[in-house]
């Protein structure tokens, strides 16, 4: 029985699109489409990759459920990558040796052995890694995981506004998306507004030395300091900076969201930018949280918004193509990017070079609870 | 001055890590792998335990060590006992050890990233701080550092002077000659590892105070640099660990100082390189008679 918020979820991931997605369901169609979903099920990303595949698994019951596809039903067939670029790599061959119209990919390292397959199979491929480099690989290859240097501007606004005259960053070198936003993103966001980078200092994300590089950087006495590392790490450095006796404010990025739990109170006041939060009021947000939680029983984060979004993507372009070739599903998911997804779980999802980009907002972490700042996006 | 301070209890993290290691490896030859799931696993039973009761710091802190022990102890009498008992050579030995170290670590692994869904845990706890020198210093620091020398000189004493030291430097030398003259080898070898996971499990629980909170892959990151300690001075020496765990330390925070935190595991195993290569048995090399 479809919901109340599945079925708003529906009537607003249908309708999302500034191209089509409202006409028939062509004749043509075959009574099932099979998408191989690829994902990090196993290791330390596999807590992530099992909320993008939940949030593709949601879409697909959706889009059966709704008759969007008229006659025809999409079913997923989910691999696990285990984290592994050859096993990426092998899973893509062997996807497009199946002749599948299209994939959805993974989420971290592998997605990038994963790209060169698929373009020389000419099957699209949307995969979620932060990695933008990797949509460049080719026409067929997507980032429809929004990387987060595109709302990392958030941090800098709210630092502005603040009057906060500089800021100091930790990062983690050895992860490609955190070394890219601070090193690429946060010197180009710093000239834009006029807050001033005093050090920026790299930290592997196995450190045990963490509060040799925490006094480095209180020692230049910047106004803020800026966390851009993954995982638990996060944890460790918030806990270091305030027990350094660093009264400033602390931002990050969307890998503090749900890891700073642990801390309790002692977090409070640290604000990170993300694209999607389930306190989010927005209809498409609400519809997709509500629908997400009868399912799966449990709240979705950022991952499953990006997982649910990018299957209804392909849902989209599957009915406006009226074909399941991937030449021609690669043309519509081209048309309904180029116009913008709109009412999409993350709100309205653009792309640039095949790249998603999403307005995002800024959360403040408040004794246990993420909560969106006023006027910051939300 | 911070930087020296930081340096410092960083040694004396990677000192109580490695102790426990370097105990079982130089007298049982067994290179327990799963020393770094025991560590983390021992302060998650702490962790635990302070979600459900409100107890004392100090509490908490004999749960973990208690449960490194047991956990140790249990290791041993299921799975490194049988296979000690069962392999035809030392080499056979040394290789299904390790293999079995690494199931079982993983496995404790996988269970705390199943139960905490892979994120961080930690126990609330404000450090009192004080003034020394201009330099804030925690609570926590001190009682790292302090117990890390206090373990050390303690274990080195016991090991070189008690009854129990000389029976463990024997059974290192050779276990079935000790059988022979009434030395009981199994309680022995449970003895020694209770007190390496009783360890372990003192270190997790006090970097876990420490860092604010660890995660589930914590002590696989950490059981490399034990590793490195204790080839670094020399296995089955406590001094010798003593010495490595102070040089790797020293070593990242100098490396963290003057250039890049990206550069502190290259620098560091560098220099240990250069010691393996001129002293391949480690700075303070150990007989099997001297072991530990």
């Amino acid at each position: 029985m479809v919901g109340a918020g599945l079925a708003a979820a529906i009537v607003v991931s249908a309708c999302s699109s500034s191209g089509t997605s409202s006409g028939k369901v062509s004749a043509s169609l075959p009574s099932s489409i099979q998408i191989p979903s690829l994902m990090e099920l196993s290791g330390p990303i596999a807590p992530y990759g099992q909320m993008v595949v939940n949030g593709e698994e949601l879409a697909v019951s959706q889009v059966n459920d709704a008759h969007f596809l008229g006659n025809t039903k999409l079913s997923l067939n989910v691999e696990n990558t285990d984290g592994d670029p050859a096993t990426g790599a092998s899973l893509t061959t062997h996807a497009t040796a199946n002749k599948a119209p299209v994939i959805l990919g993974s989420l971290s390292v592998p997605a990038a052995a994963e790209a060169p397959v698929a373009e020389r199979a000419g099957v699209p491929l949307l995969q979620f890694s932060g990695t933008t480099t990797i949509s460049s690989i080719g026409k067929y290859i997507y980032s429809a995981g929004a990387p987060q240097s595109g709302y990392t501007w958030w941090d800098f606004k709210y630092l502005k506004d603040h009057n906060i005259s500089s800021v100091g960053i930790i990062y983690a070198s050895d992860n490609p998306t955190c070394a890219g936003v601070a090193t690429v993103t946060v010197p180009a966001l710093s000239r834009q507004y006029g807050v001033p980078v005093v050090t920026t200092q790299a930290i592997l994300s196995t450190a045990t030395a963490t509060s040799s590089v925490v006094d480095k950087v209180i020692a230049k006495k910047p106004g803020a300091i800026m966390v851009v590392v993954p995982g638990g790490l996060n944890a460790t450095l918030v806990s270091q900076i305030k027990s350094s006796g660093f009264n400033g404010l602390i931002v990050g990025s969307i890998a503090m969201s749900g890891v700073l739990t642990s801390l309790k109170s002692e977090a409070n006041g640290v604000i990170w930018p993300t694209a999607f939060t389930v306190k989010s009021t927005a209809k498409a947000a609400m519809a997709f949280t509500t629908a997400y939680q009868q399912k799966f029983h449990s709240l979705p984060n950022l991952f499953a918004a990006q997982g649910f979004d990018a299957t209804w993507l392909i849902a989209k372009a599957i009915k406006d193509a009226g074909s399941d070739a991937p030449a021609a599903i690669n043309t519509w998911i081209n048309k309904l990017t180029s116009a913008g997804v709109q009412g999409s779980a993350e709100g309205t999802i653009k792309y640039a070079g095949r790249i998603a980009s999403v307005p995002g907002l800024l959360i403040e972490y408040e004794n246990g609870d993420e909560v969106p700042v006023p006027n910051y996006g939300s | 001055m911070a930087q020296v301070i930081n340096g410092i209890v960083l040694a004396a993290i990677y000192l109580l890590f490695s102790l426990g290691l370097t105990l079982s490896w130089g007298v049982l030859d067994v290179l327990n792998m799963a020393h770094g799931a025991v560590f983390m696993g021992s302060a998650y039973v702490a962790f635990v335990i302070s979600e459900h009761l409100n107890l004392p710091l100090v509490v908490l802190c004999l749960i973990a060590v208690v449960s490194g022990g047991v956990f140790t102890v249990a290791l041993d009498t299921i799975v490194f006992r049988r296979i000690r008992g069962r392999s035809p050579d030392r080499q056979h030995l040394e290789l299904t050890t390790l293999i079995a170290g690494v199931g079982v670590g993983t496995i404790i692994e996988a269970l705390v990233q199943a139960r905490t869904a892979d994120t961080p845990f930690s126990i609330a706890y404000v450090p009192k701080m004080y003034h020394i020198g201009g330099n804030l210093v925690t609570l926590t620091q001190i009682c790292i550092v302090a117990l890390g020398v206090i373990l050390a000189i303690a274990l080195g004493i016991s090991v070189q002077r008690s009854r129990f030291g000389r029976a463990i430097r024997a059974v290192a030398y050779d276990r079935e000659t000790c059988g022979l003259v009434g030395i009981d080898s199994r309680l022995l070898a449970a003895g020694t590892m209770l007190i390496a996971g009783a360890l372990a499990g003192l270190a997790g629980f006090l970097l876990l105070i420490y860092l604010g909170s660890l995660t589930p892959e914590s002590g696989s990151s950490l059981l490399l640099k034990g590793f490195a300690v204790i080839i670094l001075g020399g296995v089955g020496s406590i001094r010798g660990t003593i010495v490595g765990a102070c040089v790797l330390a020293l070593s990242e925070t100098l490396v963290v100082v003057y250039t890049s935190g990206t550069l502190t595991d290259a620098a560091s195993f560098g220099i240990i390189l250069v010691v393996v290569l001129l002293r391949p048995a480690g700075l303070f090399p150990r007989g099997s008679a001297e072991r530990a």
